[in-house]
């Protein structure tokens, strides 16, 4: 996070993969940035939700 | 009928006996919390007071703050989606009034790393001052012996391989150590031998009352009972109380069989229920037998009890290790698991399955399929035993939304509800009498056995009965649906007003050659890591802190 010097962090959680999930807690507290997760998502990610998720304007490149 | 006296004795002795480990854990002593995968043997013979996770958690569920538990865990960020049956005695750790008083906070927890997410449950529990986790590898099945129950008890090392019990019984004794360096307590092998010895002795019993019921009709005993009869002096496993326990209820089962007694009067409907129990609806299975007759069987609590535990053998390590090194195998490992629900099905001469299935339990297709292929109906429902948003009496009995399917893979209906299909077949619906019949047991090759997929058409011709096969057990008359669906057509049912002895309905096909069980009633139907525990820790998540 810190080399890359990201804004956000945006952990997507797979739909039956939920052991990530549990780990989110500890990343958003040692993100040291603003932390959102999208939790039981499909495999395939729809981008509009992905946008609305990172409060981007529609049709915006995410 | 008045409730099992084994049961009641059971439960007054757990509350009772839990108010003493507080008691003890209050004065000082150390507490473990285990899952039940877990060598509890080892905890005995060390004089370690402990509480199973998941009977911890079916207390939470059967008072209904299994909901508030998991908020806890949503509260901190933790899904409350995962792992229910596993995180609600975590999230009810930090209840204001939890039940009993509440779980006092546990010196060590102890569980086996069982797929993905579990582990991470037990992580969190480690991250409290003053808990520290032990996880116990999971290691996997490379083979399946045939008719493994009759395998194990003696012949468990060839059952489950030298290297499965090789790395368990390393990670016990390390464990033993791990746990004197914690509480200051010390393994005897003396003592484990006993404890080993009670152990068999109580299983033994399990088996013997097993036998009994699978072999017995009418039916002279609920699962809601025997769940309980069971399952306690399970968790005092290695006691003298647990093996006493157990002859008490085989006694008592006895009992009743041999005058006679019947859960329903006229039983109409021999059901299995195919999984963990219900605990936040515990009443499921008494309106079963109040609205269709059908009654409840068989319930894997003592199955398991019966055919899960026993392992004789000099080395009491060693065969501890031979008792769990594959109990989740039995369970859910086809087709170990599958195998055996086949052959417990056939042994009870049930007519149907009712299948509890959970997210967090592996193998659920296979079982059906098993089920199916043996020629027995198996109806699905999708919900977490320890989550009552998945499928709480409330929503069970709810007018049903017009859901497609059984389950909760499309998610909540509008209602809350998520188990309800469409029911309440008209009287002259054509499908009510399209139905087979339900005490048939083989499979026709017109009627495809398949309850999941009913919207494909993979199904052909056979997608009419199907569609009969589907319609759910419904009180029309009420608008209700139950949470129960089924394939088969069962009108309202009115018990006869006297306990009847009689056996109304014709003798079916003999079970399998492989029933064991004898049958014994009047009534009887012949219808059938490495040892050195090199698992890494993490504290990072702030767990603690939030607390």
């Amino acid at each position: 996070m810190r080399g890359s010097r990201a804004d956000l962090l945006l952990a997507v959680v797979r739909e039956h993969d939920e052991a990530p999930a549990w780990d989110f807690p500890a990343q958003e507290a040692a993100a040291g940035v603003p932390a959102v997760q999208l939790a039981r998502q499909p495999y395939r990610t729809d981008a509009d939700e992905l946008r609305g998720a990172l409060r981007l304007p529609a049709g915006s490149p995410a | 009928m008045s409730r099992l006296a084994a049961a009641t004795a059971a439960t007054a002795y757990q509350k009772e006996w839990f108010a003493g480990i507080r008691a003890r854990v209050a004065a000082g002593e150390p507490l473990a919390l285990v899952n039940a995968d877990a060598p509890q043997e080892l905890l005995r013979a060390m004089d370690i007071p402990y509480v199973v996770n998941q009977w911890w958690a079916s207390v939470v569920a059967a008072k209904q703050r299994a909901d508030e538990s998991l908020q806890v865990l949503r509260d901190r960020g933790y899904p409350d989606y995962s792992r229910q049956y596993d995180a609600v005695s975590l999230g009810s750790h930090f209840l204001a009034d939890a039940p009993w008083g509440g779980l006092p906070q546990p010196t060590v927890v102890i569980a086996e790393n069982s797929g993905d997410a579990a582990r991470k449950v037990f992580d969190l529990w480690d991250e409290l001052p003053g808990t520290d986790f032990y996880p116990l590898e999971r290691s996997s099945a490379v083979q399946a012996p045939p008719r493994w129950w009759e395998l194990v008890p003696h012949r468990w090392e060839e059952a489950f391989g030298p290297e499965r019990i090789d790395l368990l019984a390393g990670e016990i004794t390390d464990l033993a150590a791990w746990l004197t360096e914690r509480t200051g307590r010390v393994l005897d092998v003396d003592r484990l031998r006993t404890v080993m010895d009670l152990v068999n002795e109580q299983a033994e019993w399990n088996r013997r009352t097993r036998n009994l019921l699978a072999g017995t009709r009418p039916t002279p005993v609920r699962v809601g009972d025997t769940i309980p009869a069971v399952m306690i002096p399970q968790w005092h496993r290695g006691t003298e109380w647990g093996r006493d326990a157990a002859r008490r209820l085989h006694d008592e089962v006895a009992g009743l069989a041999r005058t006679g007694a019947a859960v329903v009067p006229g039983e109409r409907l021999r059901l299995m229920w195919l999984g963990r129990g219900l605990w936040y609806d515990l009443g499921l299975y008494r309106r079963f037998e109040e609205r269709y007759g059908a009654v409840f069987v068989w319930s894997m609590y003592l199955a398991i009890a019966a055919d899960g535990y026993l392992r004789y053998g000099p080395d009491p390590v060693r065969a501890l290790a031979g008792r769990f090194a594959g109990i989740t195998d039995q369970l859910y490992t086809p087709p170990w698991s599958t195998d055996w629900y086949v052959k417990e099905a056939q042994a009870h001469g049930v007519d149907g399955v009712v299948h509890l299935v959970a997210d967090d339990v592996p193998g659920s297709w296979f079982t059906t399929r098993a089920l199916e292929d043996a020629g027995i109906p198996v109806l699905e429902i999708h919900a977490s035993n320890a989550d009552p948003r998945t499928g709480g009496p409330t929503s069970s009995t709810r007018r049903s939304a017009s859901s497609s399917r059984v389950g909760s893979a499309n998610g909540p209906t509008p209602e809350g509800g998520r188990h309800c299909r469409p029911t309440c077949a008209p009287a002259d619906d054509p499908h009510r009498h399209s139905s087979p019949d339900p005490h048939r047991r083989g499979r026709r090759k017109d009627t495809p056995m398949r309850t999941r997929n009913t919207s494909t058409g993979a199904l052909g011709a056979g997608s009419a009965a199907l569609m009969a096969l589907t319609m759910a057990l419904t009180a029309c008359g009420e608008g209700t649906t139950t949470v129960a669906a089924t394939r088969w057509q069962l009108p309202r049912w009115t018990a006869p007003p006297s306990s009847t002895n009689s056996c109304p309905r014709p003798r079916r096909r003999a079970a399998s050659p492989s029933t064991e069980p004898s049958t014994s009633r009047s009534c009887r139907r012949s219808r059938a890591r490495s040892p050195s525990s090199t698992t890494s820790r993490r504290r990072s998540s702030g767990w603690s802190r939030r607390t």
